[in-house]
């Protein structure tokens, strides 16, 4: 590039005023003021300029703009030719450079990406860190609970809720340690066997939880499928070993139905996958709804399996049991009577209410009080006046309407419904002198009748 | 986990709960109806003729807040009364 400029001798303006208006001199150079600032500006720029590229840059604009007021003047000192040919030779050779640069810049971008992952290890071991000291932290956890006494009830009680609540924190990310943490809290518990009133309904609720969870999260697993497969059937499977009114074959069946609809739904294959957790279903009639469903799913869109996926997971939530402590509470509020109350306080007769309450209410003398007690209801109940509409409407709103007929109060009352529901339960066997029967065998001492 | 409770009742025994049920309910609405001025009567049977869930939710939540109250109130009555009737 050349700037060749023959200074115009006759043009030549005096040497003590300036060759425009505003410029002034600067060792023994006029100067614009405005395009010195501008050079400052570039400077900074090339300061603030973080790659090498950037600074030749940067050079080579800042030296094109010196040598275009250099050639721009209408004549030329001595020192301005020098400082021409000096600008003039660094101008080539920036260029050059710049001109290399550009040629190196494929091998500098592979460079960059190189760099990025390497950026992205990084990061990545980072969260690998983060998720074990989270994991960590649960197994410490898990530890003090293992060292909590519970030689008494009381302690016993605590333990085990510590228990429960550990489970519900871990298990969204429990998948980090394939489950292996989450099953070690489990046994902790089936060796706790504690004497609390609903403990079989929450571990039933858990070990559902558990294994939805287990279900939901099955691509973040570390593990092969197969081992996947076989952690969730041996994890449902001891956990239902345990006698439990609660949980019972069934349950364990449509636990597994709910584990193959949320594979299904995640587009797992039935064949190898799936269908190994089918085959656990003992019910044929949950296993074939299971089947079916999941040939259904096959059918739907990714919109309508998103959807599925989030009301199955949430199906589980949904029904939570009130805390024991609130129904006892309840029960004083109601005014049970001792009889409930002791049945209540005693989980093993409360779960052989259920399991021997079919057995007890065929006794024909039973049979006859519940007769007697069902006319007694009907007189007590009969309703007086007339019901408005809208108190019939607001009723089957908050039964949950008229699908869920039999679910009672679930929309809005769920806890107080839950206690009243069983309450009424006690109150109705303790009428028919259920209750005796069962607190008699209980110590023993069969009562007779 | 309430389902499972009356699944495992003999049908008589289910019936009568779930009746039991039922009457505690209307009589704690009722209870509750009768304490709401003639406006929000009108309010109520204008909503819950409605499909809108969440406006019948709403009304429960701001105008019956002490049905679990009266719910309780009345499960103790209504057992006493049963308690009442002669049952040989």
């Amino acid at each position: 590039m050349g700037f060749e400029q023959t200074p115009n001798i006759s043009n030549q303006p005096s040497k003590e005023q300036p060759p425009y208006p505003g410029w002034v001199l600067k060792n023994g150079i006029w100067r614009n003021p405005l395009e010195e600032e501008s050079t400052e500006s570039i400077d900074q720029s090339k300061k603030d300029s973080n790659t090498e590229e950037q600074k030749n840059d940067d050079e080579l604009r800042l030296t094109e703009k010196e040598l275009r007021k250099i050639s721009d003047k209408e004549y030329l000192n001595p020192d301005d030719l020098q400082k021409k040919k000096d600008l003039e030779i660094k101008y080539s050779t920036l260029d050059k450079e710049t001109k290399e640069t550009e040629k190196r810049e494929p091998e500098k971008e592979k460079k960059e990406k190189e760099n990025e992952g390497e950026n992205k290890k990084v990061e990545k071991k980072a969260e690998k860190e983060k998720e074990k000291e989270i994991t960590k932290r649960y197994y410490d956890e898990l530890e003090k609970i293992k060292q909590m006494p519970d030689n008494t009830g009381k302690l016993k009680k605590e333990k085990v809720e510590k228990c429960f609540e550990l489970i519900t924190d871990w298990k969204d990310i429990a998948y980090l340690d394939n489950y292996k943490g989450i099953q070690n809290i489990f046994s902790e518990l089936n060796k706790s066997k504690p004497s609390i009133f609903l403990y079989g309904l929450k571990k039933a609720e858990t070990i559902d939880e558990v294994a939805i969870a287990m279900a939901s999260d099955y691509e973040k697993w570390d593990l092969e499928d197969k081992k996947k497969l076989k952690t969730i059937k041996s994890f449902v499977n001891k956990q239902s070993e345990e006698r439990n009114f609660w949980y019972e074959p069934d349950d364990r069946d449509k636990t597994f139905k709910d584990i193959a609809q949320i594979l299904s739904l995640k587009d797992i294959p039935f064949k190898g996958s799936v269908d190994v957790i089918v085959e656990d279903i003992k019910n044929p009639n949950i296993k074939s709804e299971a089947i079916a469903k999941i040939f259904e799913i096959k059918k739907e869109t990714i919109e309508e399996k998103k959807k599925l996926l989030k009301e199955t997971k949430e199906k589980t939530t949904k029904e939570k049991i009130p805390d024991g402590e609130k129904i006892k509470e309840q029960f004083e509020k109601i005014g049970a009577s001792p009889e409930i109350m002791k049945i209540f306080e005693n989980p093993e007769s409360l779960s052989r209410l259920f399991t021997k309450g079919s057995e007890i209410l065929k006794n024909p003398e039973i049979q006859k009080k519940i007769q007697e007690l069902q006319t007694a209801i009907e007189k007590a109940t009969k309703e007086k006046g007339i019901i408005p509409d809208s108190i019939t409407k607001a009723a089957e709103f908050i039964k949950g309407g008229k699908k869920e007929k039999e679910s009672p109060w679930k929309t809005s009352f769920g806890a107080i419904g839950w206690s009243i529901l069983l309450f009424l339960v006690l109150f109705v066997l303790a009428e028919l002198k259920g209750i005796d029967y069962l607190s008699g065998q209980a110590t023993g001492k069969k009562k007779e009748k | 986990m309430q389902q499972k409770i009356l699944n495992n009742l003999p049908p008589e025994i289910k019936n009568t709960v779930l009746q039991l049920h039922d009457t505690i309910l209307k009589r704690s609405l009722m209870q509750a109806y009768k304490n709401l001025d003639n406006d929000k009567k009108a309010m109520m049977a204008e909503i819950f003729n409605s499909n809108d869930d969440e406006q019948k939710s709403d009304f429960l939540h701001n105008y019956l807040g002490d049905l679990q109250d009266i719910i309780t109130k009345e499960t103790k009555k209504i057992t006493e009364e049963i308690k009442k009737e002669p049952i040989s």
